[in-house]
């Protein structure tokens, strides 16, 4: 029934208008390592997009707090499901439903489907709709990558937190 | 009879729910939280349904998630527990919206009674007497002091939308009377959305008494028997018996029948409880839940009744299957509530994992609980751990099998600490073994001890207690 993932804190989206901003990406990596108790199992440093995600084991629960001009406020993805061994590769990640409803894949009944396996989505990119209390919410990709998985079929509910897309990072040009 | 019922609460009330599910044969399905996935109530619960964060607010508190997966999982009606959306009936009429049976009274039955106030006013025109206080809420602080003039001391300021305990300051000293009056308006404010107060004049070294009732759709309407709750810490309740002891001659007739005309007066339905001060002679209503409490297990306990399996039938419309005249209490149950928190700091609130726990058992010893080794005691939620019950054939024989089941009882983790040493202590002090102990025992009680169970800071106010009753 459950599982405790990986938890992940995630540092993005820097102020694009910050000039220090590869000295403000290291500042808060250096004071995530300082303030975290145990040492992360895997580092994560993209230069492009201006990501950092670093990685712990489950363990108990504590949660490293980044402060810093680049720094965005860690995620804790406690309610991910933690990926099948050799299935998922290790930079793969998930879009989870927000809610509770029904899963549905196209805008409307025959139309083509928001996102299909290998699209490439951006960050806020609509990817489904998850209907809920009669109202049709729409599901965006909190960041950017390749669709390589749809692991929830059309119309199917799903639970709070259920993986729906596996998507994995593509390199930027 | 319904075939699928979701339970939209957690902890042990959630488990307690399941099994009887179970008796009766209905699929249980149980929503949770994240930090919950791996509960006991997810476990032993036919279907799960994770509905959102560890926030309350955006999960056992939030309607549309719960009823999504009722509908999802195709469940007849919802039963809420005590606390969280079981008192709201705007959810209760989102259920009745959706095609859900909601067990508990009508939305409008909750909301006359959510408002004290006004519940009080509806059950002292039913001819139920009430302490004398404002007949409806006050609004400045100089009428406050005005009507506070007119009721005299003691008196006690409460939340129109409190309940459960929650939401209340006694006032004992004219100068102290503005500023309690303005703490618990703002408190209210925060804790309920709502700042209305009134005032009643307060009833000192009373017991709490209170009466569970049954009333179904057909206009039947039993007591169970009344349950002794005088054992409170803060206006939280810490062990509760039934039946009372030691009441005057025809009090307990009395309770009983104030308890079924105030029902029958305004049209209620499923299980409930009218509480009830009580000195000497003197009654005074003081609310009623509507809902299944927590303590509902020692009236279970000497009338051999399910509580839980009444509230399915009567929600399902069927009549009562008994009345007041088969309705027999055999015998003295008695109950205490075991909270994670640490009484050497001021009652916090403990949380983490559970690397010990072993339940109490034995003769005659019932424990409603949702802990067990590896389970997570999340620091969301109400910090009730265990309920430990005992069943005597009197008074002592009951109280000795509780401290028999409390001694077994072993609980362990980082930093966890529990209320079970206090509620020993409780069960040793004369005036509460003599029965002549009133809601003030605790603060008689709070010399220190050699086992340091004395607030070493202060204890929050009362507006800020997380147990509901």
């Amino acid at each position: 029934m459950t599982a405790m993932a990986a938890r992940t804190g995630a540092i993005s989206r820097a102020d694009p208008a910050d000039q220090s901003q590869p000295a403000a990406l290291l500042a808060a990596f250096d004071h995530v390592l300082r303030t975290a108790p145990t040492p992360p199992c895997r580092v994560l440093v993209q230069w492009g997009e201006l990501t950092l995600e670093v990685s712990w084991p489950a363990g108990p629960t504590t949660t490293a707090t980044a402060t810093g001009t680049a720094a965005a406020a860690p995620s804790a993805s406690v309610g991910d499901p933690p990926p099948e061994p050799g299935q998922v590769a290790e930079e793969r990640t998930t879009i989870t439903a927000p809610l509770v409803g029904a899963f549905f894949r196209c805008p409307e009944p025959g139309a083509p489907a928001f996102v299909d396996v290998g699209d490439v989505v951006e960050l806020g990119q609509e990817v489904a709709i998850i209907e809920a209390m009669k109202l049709m919410n729409v599901i965006t990709a909190e960041k950017q990558g390749r669709i390589v998985d749809v692991l929830v079929a059309d119309g199917a509910p799903v639970e709070y937190g259920q993986a729906l897309f596996v998507i994995e990072p593509v390199e930027e040009g | 009879m319904f075939d699928t019922v979701l339970i939209a609460n957690r902890g042990e009330i959630a488990l307690r729910i399941v099994r009887t599910c179970r008796d009766m044969g209905i699929i249980s399905v149980v929503v949770h939280s994240t930090v919950d996935g791996d509960s006991a109530a997810v476990r032993a619960a036919d279907r799960t349904v994770q509905i959102g964060p560890p926030s309350a607010k955006l999960s056992y508190l939030y309607p549309p998630a719960v009823i999504e997966a009722a509908l999802q999982t195709r469940a007849q009606a919802v039963h809420p527990g005590y606390g969280f959306l079981s008192e709201n009936p705007d959810f209760a009429e989102m259920c009745v919206d959706s095609g859900l049976t909601f067990i508990g009274p009508t939305p409008q039955v909750m909301a006359n009674l959510g408002d004290k106030s006004a519940a009080r006013q509806l059950m002292a025109d039913a001819g139920l007497p009430v302490m004398p206080g404002t007949g409806s809420v006050v609004q400045t602080a100089d009428d406050a002091v005005r009507a506070a003039d007119a009721l005299g001391l003691p008196l006690i300021i409460k939340a129109a939308a409190g309940g459960g305990g929650r939401g209340m300051a006694v006032v004992s000293k004219r100068e102290d009377f503005l500023k309690l009056f303005r703490m618990t308006r703002a408190a209210a404010q925060t804790a309920f959305g709502d700042n209305r107060v009134y005032l009643e004049r307060y009833l000192e070294g009373a017991r709490h008494v209170e009466v569970q009732i049954l009333a179904d759709a057909h206009g039947n309407v039993v007591h169970l028997g009344e349950r002794d709750c005088s054992v409170q810490r803060r206006h939280q309740k810490l062990i509760e018996e039934a039946p009372a002891p030691r009441l005057r001659p025809g009090v307990a007739e009395r309770l009983g029948e104030y308890a079924v005309r105030g029902a029958r007066a305004v049209g209620y339905q499923g299980a409930g409880t009218f509480e009830f001060l009580v000195r000497g002679e003197q009654i005074a209503f003081i609310e009623v839940n509507a809902r299944i409490q927590v303590e509902h297990p020692v009236t279970e306990m000497v009338t051999g009744l399910d509580v839980v399996r009444e509230q399915l039938r009567i929600a399902a419309g069927e009549p009562l299957m008994l009345t007041q005249e088969t309705v027999k209490v055999n015998g003295v149950a008695v109950e205490c509530r075991v909270n994670a928190e640490d009484p050497a700091r001021g009652f916090a609130p403990c949380a983490g994992r559970l690397t010990e726990f072993v339940a109490p058992a034995g003769p005659f010893v019932r424990v409603d609980t949702y802990a067990f080794p590896g389970a997570v005691v999340a620091p969301d939620y109400d910090s009730l751990l265990a309920k430990i019950i005992a069943w005597g054939q009197d008074r002592d024989e009951a109280l000795n099998r509780l401290k028999r089941a409390l001694h077994e009882l072993r609980v362990g983790g980082q930093g966890m600490h529990t209320t079970a040493a206090l509620v020993a202590d409780v069960l040793d002090a004369p005036a509460f073994r003599a029965a002549e102990h009133h809601t003030g025992l605790l603060d008689q009680l709070a010399a220190p001890t050699e086992r340091g169970h004395v607030p070493a800071v202060a204890p929050p106010p009362a507006l800020t207690a997380t147990s509901v009753a």
